[in-house]
């Protein structure tokens, strides 16, 4: 044979094996599809068995900030698989929700009834919280521990008498300082008051580095509060309804706060990018380029893995009128769209139980529980800064519009006032301006509470009430 | 003859033939259109379930979003009351929105002309078959590939002032002598999250522009080069005329992702400083999940939902209207 015939003998013998396969007729077809899907069902309906732990058992999904899973080991891990081994018919699903993103994420999950069981929340959050009907009122349960906490986050974690979620762990913005830098220009300690913190800070900044660290946006206006009350002012008037931080304390506090950019320029130009995170403010102290900043304890965990050999000290705030600082914390909740909350509540108390101190100590957080304080402060030396100013901790505003004056009212006019816009005076009159607008559009439940001198506890008149139903104009 | 059919119109050639003496009569042209029939409406029936679910998963949200724009409601408040066109007629009369718009069309339109620009100019680059246009190709589309949260992530670090590799590089150079806080001054943050989302997106450009310089025919530039076309006559006069519509698709998908780009611009400035970088998506995230205000989010994406239907439309007709007159 040619080869032009052995290749037509080839080119029939692929013919004849197509024919065999190719006309797919509707009847093939659909059978295929159906014993294809057929086996897709049963494929998925025994993963879906496989997946869903054994009768009788619970899972609980628990939402955490990033921080607790973030470094190396976390102790929680190694405390919830106790949990699970002690609770064998217990199964927690951790989900880590950066502390950014938490307060959107779990009240819109909440609204769309796919919120976790237990989640973790900032305690200046639970006004917010409460009148959105994210938390379950753990008023009952609560109860027979109340006594074991500190009185102050106990009283931050409640809202209209109704306790909202377990303390779990609380701080205090401090004074981070730099002891090597502090020793290479010659000064002993850190500055007790503002002119000390204005002399210090001047003669730290040098060489390319700079005195001391501040924030920009919602990080500024935060962390200016403290200022503000050692001022002698007040963030809101007696009765709620308006705001008192633009008053002649707060004037005072709020430019002498620019003028540390401003006017002594001891403050590292990237502040200007540090209202976004809170990794963007501590990195210039982490990296020896600022000398000082005030945060709270959230900083200790990431400047141990970033700088090990960091030598700083935590001191109480610089005081002017009065000592003050602001006090926070994290608290732990059972939300109301959980489908098991007496399992969500056993799985908390265990959490913030004596025994399991050991967790929060991993992360250098300080117990919220009051008969582990000394031996928590006996493990970290360092945290005694924060230990020496508990007693002038405020809390920040319990009210549900906080959140909004703080990252947009008063944000905004830091930002502006920073970057020259408006003069000082004019930026603090903005906020106030802004701030009061929030607060008369309420979009939520009105209420009657008080603005409680000593701690700063904010209430609203019923006013409110009327304008709540006419939907809230924030711009 | 056979039966006595009338041979019309109608029944076509068949029916002709049928009028033929010996001829059986056949009825195949009304069969075939049966099968066709047939297929195409089996053809209809695989595609309508996915059409079902899209429909539902694209439509119904935008229909709750409509319905939504029109209430009070609020993310944390109990109930929600119609209030008509009051959050449109607050939003319109807001200046707030006007310049956050302003910020929208110039944040689309640099990058959709950048992104356009330089992935253009990388397809004309790279098209040839040559292992080393391939390998580059490759190469030019990994930006494209990285997780927009990851390349929003990795920038913020580079813009950083004090740790970051663009002000460090820029320097050592000795172009700058203070280190710029490129996501930190009102001057500089626009630009600097254009360029990231410039970077992200051309790849895009590039290979559907390399799409569509497949399909002009060798011959046509050929033909040209004899006629003495130089390269960027061959470029402006034939080339481009020739790739119209990939380019036409390649703009609105552009403009589409742009006005869409929330990690970008929430990554890096979150809208700021002071909404110098705030575009009405990321300013309706914060109206909605910040300030827990529904309604005005929800006003707030009609709004832009209407502008790119219209640009889309008109977009289209202009195109199409081009391509007939040429």
């Amino acid at each position: 044979m040619t080869e032009e015939s052995t290749e037509y003998c080839r080119d029939s013998e692929a013919e004849s094996s197509l024919r065999v396969f190719a006309p797919i007729s509707r009847r093939n077809f659909l059978k295929q599809t159906a014993i294809t899907g057929a086996a897709m069902a049963g494929g998925l309906a025994t993963a879906s068995c496989s997946s869903r732990p054994s009768s009788g058992s619970t899972t609980l999904n628990f939402w955490v900030i990033s921080p607790f899973t973030t470094i190396s080991n976390p102790p929680l891990l190694k405390a919830i698989s106790q949990y699970q081994q002690e609770n064998r018919h217990v199964k927690i699903v951790l989900n880590s929700v950066s502390a950014d993103n938490m307060l959107d994420k779990i009240i819109a999950a909440v609204r769309a009834g796919q919120g976790p069981d237990v989640a973790s929340v900032d305690s200046a959050w639970i006004a917010e919280l409460a009148a959105a009907k994210v938390l379950k009122d753990i008023s009952g349960e609560f109860a027979s521990v109340k006594s074991e906490f500190f009185p102050g986050p106990v009283e931050a974690a409640a809202h209209h008498g109704a306790q909202y979620a377990v303390p779990w762990y609380t701080n205090n913005v401090a004074l981070f300082w730099n002891k090597r830098m502090f020793r290479e220009v010659g000064i002993s300690g850190p500055p007790g008051t503002w002119s000390e913190l204005v002399t210090t800070g001047n003669k730290l900044t040098r060489n390319g580095k700079y005195g001391f660290m501040m924030g920009s946006g919602g990080n500024g206006a935060f962390l200016w509060l403290p200022f503000l009350w050692q001022a002698g002012g007040n963030v809101l008037s007696p009765d709620g309804k308006t705001v008192a931080f633009g008053g002649p304390a707060g004037l005072k506090a709020w430019e002498f706060y620019a003028s540390l950019p401003l006017n002594y320029h001891m403050v590292p130009p990237s502040y200007l990018a540090a209202g976004v995170t809170w990794e963007s403010y501590f990195t210039p102290f982490i990296n020896e380029q600022a000398a000082m900043m005030t945060i709270g304890d959230w900083a200790i965990a990431p400047m141990k893995q970033g700088n090990p050999s960091l030598d700083y000290g935590i001191a109480p705030l610089p005081s002017d009128v009065q000592r003050a600082t602001v006090m926070g914390g994290y608290t732990l909740g059972v939300t109301t769209t959980s489908h098991q909350p007496s399992a969500a509540w056993d799985f908390i108390q265990w959490l913030t139980a004596k025994p399991q101190e050991w967790i929060l100590e991993g992360y250098s957080r300080i117990p919220a529980r009051q008969d582990v304080a000394g031996t928590t402060f006996g493990h970290m030396p360092l945290e005694q800064g924060f230990l020496e100013q508990a007693g002038y901790g405020r809390p920040q505003p319990n009210i549900p519009q906080w959140y909004t004056i703080l990252s947009t009212s008063m944000a905004n006019a830091w930002d502006a006032t920073i970057r020259r816009v408006v003069s000082p005076e004019q930026g603090l009159k903005q906020a106030v301006a802004a701030a009061n607008k929030v607060l008369a559009n309420a979009v939520t439940i009105a209420d009657t509470w008080v603005e409680s001198g000593s701690l700063g506890l904010a209430r609203m008149g019923t006013a409110q009430e009327k304008k709540a139903g006419k939907g809230g104009n924030v711009w | 003859m056979g039966r006595g059919v009338p041979v019309g119109k109608k029944h076509g050639i068949r029916r002709a033939a049928a009028a033929v003496p010996g001829a059986r009569r056949v009825s195949a042209r009304p069969r075939r259109a049966r099968f066709v029939r047939r297929q195409r409406l089996f053809g209809y029936g695989l595609v309508i379930p996915a059409t079902v679910v899209l429909g539902a998963v694209l439509g119904a949200p935008t229909v709750d979003a409509f319905i939504l724009s029109l209430t009070n409601s609020s993310l944390i408040g109990t109930g929600s009351r119609f209030v008509g066109p009051d959050n449109f007629t607050a939003l319109l009369t807001s200046g707030e929105f006007w310049s956050i718009t302003k910020t929208t069309v110039i944040w689309t339109a640099a990058n959709t002309g950048a992104q356009l620009l330089v992935g253009t100019g990388m397809a004309l680059l790279l098209k040839s078959s040559s292992r080393v246009d391939k390998v580059l190709r490759s190469i030019a589309l990994l930006p494209w590939a990285v997780p927009s949260i990851v390349a929003a992530a990795v920038w913020r670090f580079m813009y950083d002032p004090a740790s970051g590799v663009i002000d460090h590089l820029l320097l050592s150079a000795h172009l700058i002598h203070q280190p710029v806080v490129w996501l930190g001054e009102i001057s500089t943050a626009l630009p600097a999250v254009i360029l990231e989302s410039v970077w992200k997106g051309s790849p895009l450009v590039m290979i559907i522009v390399l799409a569509g310089l497949q399909t002009i025919p060798p011959e046509i530039e050929e033909a040209a080069i004899i006629d003495g076309a130089g390269g960027f006559q061959r470029l402006v006069r034939i080339k481009l005329p020739l790739i119209r519509t990939t380019l036409a698709l390649a703009t609105i998908l552009t403009v589409a992702y742009t006005v869409n780009n929330f990690n970008a611009i929430w990554l890096m400035t979150q809208g700021g400083p002071l909404q110098s970088t705030q575009i009405l998506f990321t300013w309706g995230y914060q109206i909605g999940f910040q300030q827990f205000n529904l309604g005005q989010a929800a006003a707030i994406s009609v709004v832009l939902f209407g502008a790119l239907m219209i640009i889309a439309v008109v977009y289209f007709l202009t195109l199409e209207r081009k391509g007939r007159e040429s």
